[in-house]
Parts: structure tokens; sequence; C-alpha cells
């Protein structure tokens, strides 16, 4: 560790001891043989954000990931923070959990922890602190002496996570950190990104399920085929997105819609059917349903982040 | 972070996490007692002069007794010798190993066969002629007194061009020892290294740690920590035979610590020769099963150093001794039989460590350019080829 960075660590809270900065992302290609797996990716991420990386397996989220953080270089294009070429030094600030999971089986949590801090950086006392404060943190400081081998498969995500936080990031990247979790685990999960986000870290993470995940980003980049196809505040995309109308009635023939609008209907049980109109006028709509039944729900909701997803790549 | 705390950490995690393993412990103590038996046992076994017991059938002819004990002098030890009533009883004594050798009166000299220990046959030579030659003098009138002290005299002297000084022996001793720890700590050593690369690689960690530390200060700290670990075995080793051999009043000479700093250099530049090819190895597996396939080529390299040795202790200054020392992959095991058995000229030592060291420049460059393309790849085994692309 060099010894500016040390003496900048033992000053105090560890936020903060690099400037913060806008994670920029630009033109990245990366082939694999004659696969391209990015195609001029480009995107920014603002600091103290949630940021959700988002797309269907296999549009190069991964990779995207893996070039941030040093593993895999480009092809073209190049990564920025703070308005100036990532550094190997720079990484040290950032933490990553990788898509697969890692870590070594037979070594004891908490010396994982250390261990992975002190190669961020941090001395032997700060790693040995903060291990132990994550530990506790995320509920498994009774397994710190255990092996990590020896722990359940929800215990070691928390470590892979413990792992990913242990030297107390200013970026976070997370590959998927939401697959495999029950939905107790999501919102957990989720609870630690909001903390870390409002503490000023910048969080990205990936996923690709985007329904499951729309609750907790404030900004998206949606991506397919190695590029952004949709990107910005979640709100904002989801209010540019024209609402769609969702109508419920019951006792009536499954036809009274006809003539009011594109629409695509689903039937609930045999006497309710539910009607989704992409462009209609509600007060025609809600009239003709009071007219042919009982109107059990109507209302005007905002479209999904997977249905934005499938207008930007559809035909 | 910089390059060498990097290191460090790393190589500091690999000696705490072996160092704390129950098989690192087992394996050493087995090491050590290993060696420790190796030079206790032989000591044990060999009572100072050997005896050999001899057994005469019928009666024995005047001045044949004496000269049995002349010839075991001759040999270095003492004879036992006895009148045996029937050769059938002989014959059951030599078999039941109550005696060493049987002489039938005029018609020869018999020993078991299998397993005849090696001074007992060369006994039975020159016992052999004793009886040949003074049934001859009896039968040319020569008195039974006169064949007695003619038979009783010492033998003349036998010297050495080069003499065999407990030195030497020590020497041969250190080196035939050294080598198979070489040839072991080299395997073992390497193994670690590709297993633990293929640990790193397969439980997906190595991506986590790479994303803080660079590929070559992580195969670095592997290997310089799995490099500390067989240095202290060595070191542990090294002690504990050097203890036995003086706890049995085993001659050590003062050329000892230099045989022993000889064996240790080479182990380090065997080492370093191989460690990073053996972490490339287990670099491009991706399955445990795969690792001994991979190293493969290593092993046996390192199997040829060793057989290489063999033939330089017992050809010292032979045309494989004056060769091997200069291929690299077999230099760590012939240079040290060489140097502490045979004539080496005072240029051979450096020229030979020289030549290991550039080669292992390149092997190092080539093995760790190989390990960073294929640390992070998954899926099959990666060709050699698809290894070195840039």
């Amino acid at each position: 560790m060099s010894v500016s960075l040390a003496a900048e660590r033992a000053g105090g809270p560890l936020h903060g001891r690099h400037r913060p900065g806008l994670l920029e992302l630009a033109g990245l290609r990366r082939w694999y043989g004659r696969t391209v797996a990015l195609d001029g990716l480009s995107f920014t991420v603002a600091p103290g954000r949630i940021f959700g990386f988002l797309g269907p397996n296999g549009a190069g989220k991964t990779t995207a990931m893996r070039i941030v953080m040093g593993i895999e270089l480009p092809d073209e294009g190049a990564v920025r923070w703070g308005g100036r070429p990532l550094t190997h030094a720079d990484r040290l600030a950032f933490g990553y959990m990788p898509e697969q999971r890692g870590l070594y089986p037979k070594m004891r949590v908490r010396d994982h922890l250390v261990y992975l801090a002190r190669l961020h950086g941090l001395t032997a006392g700060q790693a040995t602190a903060a291990g132990d404060r994550w530990l506790w943190r995320l509920g498994i400081g009774a397994q710190a002496f255990e092996r990590v081998e020896a722990l359940s498969h929800g215990n070691q995500q928390r470590v892979q996570l413990a792992a990913a936080l242990v030297h107390d990031p200013q970026v976070l990247l997370l590959d998927e950190p939401f697959s495999g979790l029950d939905p107790l685990g999501v919102e957990d999960m989720a609870g630690v990104l909001r903390e870390l986000a409002h503490t000023g870290v910048t969080v990205v993470f990936s996923s690709h399920q985007l329904d499951l995940v729309e609750d907790i980003c404030e900004q998206v980049a949606i991506i397919d085929r190695g590029k952004v196809v949709l990107a910005g505040a979640v709100r904002a995309l989801k209010r540019r997105g024209s609402p769609r109308l969702v109508v419920e009635v019951e006792g009536t023939g499954p036809d009274w819609y006809e003539g009011l609008g594109t629409a695509a209907v689903e039937s609930i049980d045999p006497s309710r059917i539910r009607v989704i109109f992409s462009d209609a006028d509600p007060q025609v709509v809600l009239d003709r349903a009071r007219a042919v039944g009982t109107v059990r729900r109507f209302a005007i909701e905002e479209s999904s982040l997977s249905e934005l997803f499938l207008r930007a790549v559809g035909p | 972070m910089s390059a060498v705390p990097a290191v460090r950490l790393v190589a500091g995690r690999e000696v705490r996490e072996r160092g704390r393993s129950k098989v690192f412990w087992i394996g050493t103590s087995v090491l050590l007692l290993g060696v420790a038996a190796a030079i206790v046992v032989p000591v044990l076994g060999h009572h100072g002069q050997q005896t050999f017991r001899v057994g005469i059938v019928g009666a024995a002819p005047a001045g044949l007794a004496p000269s049995v004990i002349a010839d075991a002098a001759a040999l270095g030890g003492r004879a036992r010798v006895q009148a045996i009533g029937s050769a059938a009883a002989a014959r059951s004594a030599l078999d039941t190993q109550a005696l060493d050798l049987v002489i039938e009166g005029q018609t020869g000299v018999l020993v078991r066969g299998q397993n005849t220990d090696p001074s007992v046959a060369g006994l039975a030579q020159l016992v052999a002629r004793d009886v040949a030659v003074q049934a001859r003098l009896r039968a040319a009138g020569l008195p039974d007194g006169r064949i007695r002290d003619t038979f009783a005299a010492a033998p003349a002297p036998v010297r050495s061009l080069i003499p065999v000084t407990p030195g030497n022996e020590a020497s041969r001793a250190i080196v035939v020892l050294g080598t198979i720890i070489l040839y072991l700590g080299l395997v073992t050593y390497g193994g670690w290294v590709t297993s633990g690369v293929l640990e790193e690689k397969s439980s997906r960690v190595a991506e986590v740690i790479l994303s803080a530390v660079r590929p070559r200060e992580l195969l670095a700290g592997k290997v310089i920590g799995i490099g500390l670990l067989g240095l202290g075995q060595f070191a542990a080793i090294a002690l504990a035979g050097t203890i036995a051999a003086i706890s049995v009043g085993r001659h050590l000479p003062a050329s000892t610590p230099g045989a022993i700093g000889l064996i240790v250099l080479w182990f380090l530049l065997g080492y370093a020769f191989y460690c990073c090819a053996f972490a490339a190895a287990g670099a491009a597996s991706s399955r445990q099963a795969e690792a001994p396939v991979a190293a493969g080529p290593l092993t046996l390299l390192i199997l040829l150093g060793y057989l290489a040795s063999l033939a330089i202790q017992s050809n010292p200054d032979g045309v494989l001794a004056r060769v091997t020392p200069f291929i690299p992959p077999l230099a760590p095991m012939a240079m040290p039989a060489r140097m502490l058995l045979g004539h080496a000229a005072p240029w051979e030592l450096p020229a030979s460590a020289a030549v290991t060291l550039a080669a292992t420049y390149g092997l190092v460059r080539l093995a760790g350019r190989a390990y960073s393309g294929t640390i992070l790849r998954s899926g099959s085994r990666a060709t050699l080829r698809e290894a070195l692309r840039p």
C-alpha cells in the first residue's frame, strides 16, 4: 500500500478519500472471435445513485462489468471516473461481486474478509474492524470463525456481498446480486444498497429480471446485444412510455371492448376478463364498460420496464 | 496497492492457510521421520565388524581354518569356523541362515545363492581358491605347517588412487538423500502450485482477487508463498538430518554445510524454473482431474532430472555428468551430484546456474502470460496456443 493511501485511510471515514465522480463507460466494444459482446456501449452513472444495468441474458452486462473492473480489456472504448481514465489504483475504491460467486472454500469467513480488505489497501487493524462490522451488519457475525464451505448457500451469498463491501468502496459493481435470493433476501439486499447509496456510494448492479428490480433502481440502462436501447431515470422513462388502461369487467362477453382501441385481453375467471388498452379514450371505455357489466377495476398504469424494453427492441 | 505489498499479502495468505492445514504438518512429519530413519537405521543395522559363520564338512585339512580367518580379515571382518558332521546338516544350517558359507572338503564351497551378502560371496571366492591351492601344495609335498603359515599371512595393502575418506562418504550420502528430497520437493510444491491455482480458478475466487491485484502479483505471491513453505520444510529436513547423523555418531566433515547449501541453492533454482509453469498448468485446467494431465510434462522432466542425477552418482565425470548440468530442466538435480561427487571445474557451477536462470527468465515470462491468459477463462481446458495468444 502506498504511504499516502494508508495515511489517508488512517485519518477517518473512508468515504471521500477519492474524488467522487461520474462513472462513464464510453463506446465500449468487445468481440469474442466473431461474436460481438459489446457494440459501442456507453452510459454514465452519477455518484450516490442506484443504477440498474439491465438486459436479457447474453446482452453483454457481465462483459461490461469485467471491463470496468479491469479483468477484461475492451477492444475499443474507455472507462472514465471523475473525467479521467480509470486506473488500477482507482479500482481499489471499487467493490465487485462477480456473477460467478467465488470465495476460498477452506478459508475462515473473517480471515477471508480481512484478506480482501487488506488487498484493497486497508491496514490489518482497519481490515479486521471493517470485517467484523460487515459480518454483524449482514447477520453472519456468529459464523465469523467457520470455514466458508461450512456455511449455507444464503450465508455464503452474504459473505460474498461482505467481500464486495469490506473495504468501504466508493463504487459498487454487483453482477446479478439478486439471482438465487428469495423475496426476503431481495428485500435485504435492496435495503443494504439503498443505505449505501444514501451515504454517497455509486451502486451499479446488473439484472436480467427487469420487473424484479424496477422498484430498486433510480436510474437504468437497458441493453440488448451490446448496446444501450433505453436509459435514464426510471420515473421519467415510465412517464415517457404511454400509460396503459387496465379494465376488469364482470358479467359480460369477451368482445365488449372491440372498436375502442388497441387492446390485449386476459380472462381472469370465466365471468371476468381483464382488458389492457394501450391507446384508448378512458372516458369512452368507462362508459362502455359500465353499460355492459360490473366494473371491478379501472386503472391508468405506467408501463413496466419490461414493456418499455420490449417496445424498444421490438419490431 | 503497489505490487510488493500485494505480493506479500498473497504470499502471506498462502503460508498461513497452508501452514495451518493438517495435511502440511502430516507431510512434514513423515518427511522428517523418513530422513532421520534413512540416516539412523543403516547405522543400527551395522554392528561394527561383520562376522562370517563358516562351516567345514568332515575333517578339515590343516591350514584351512586359519586361511578362512585371514580371508575374512582381508574383507574387514571376522570368521567363526566350525566343523559340521554331515553335508546334509551343513546344507540345512545354510538354508536356515545359521551359516553363511560351507566348505565341502575338497569338492568346493557352498553359499545360499539367493540374497547372498556381497561380502559373503567375496569370501566364498577367496576360500574356494584357497581350498584348491592348498590341495595342490599338499599334493606337491609341502608340509601342513608351511601351508598354514603361508595362508595365515596378512594381505598386502590395497590403496585407492582417489582416497575414500569419510568426507566423500558423507558427500555421497548427502547427494543420494538430497536428490531424493529435491525430486520430492519439486514435484510436491509444483503440485501445490497447480492445485492452488486451480482452486482459485474453479472456485471463481480469482475474479474477486483479480479485481484488486494484477494477475502477475497473484501468481508471484502464490509461488513465493509456497516456495517459502518449501524452503522451511527443506531447512527442517536438513536440521533433522544433521541432528540424526550427529546423534548416531556419523562423521560429518567440514564440507557438510556447504553440501547442504548447494542442495538448497539448487532447490531454489529448480523451484524458480518450474513453479510458474506449474501455475500455468493449473490455470489452463478447469477441473481437478485435468490438472495432473496438464502438469504431466513437468513432472516427467523432473523425473528425467532425477534419473540423470542417478546416472551421475554412478559416474560423476562421465558424458552425462558434463552435459546435463547445462540443460536447464535437468540441471537442478544433475548439478549437485556433479559438484559433490565429480571433478567439476570452478566455472561449471556459475555457468550452469546462469544458464538455468536465463532459461527461468524466459519460462517465467511465457508461463506468466499463459497464466494471465487463462486464469479467468472458463469452459474446456485451454490449448497452449490459446493460452499464449496475446
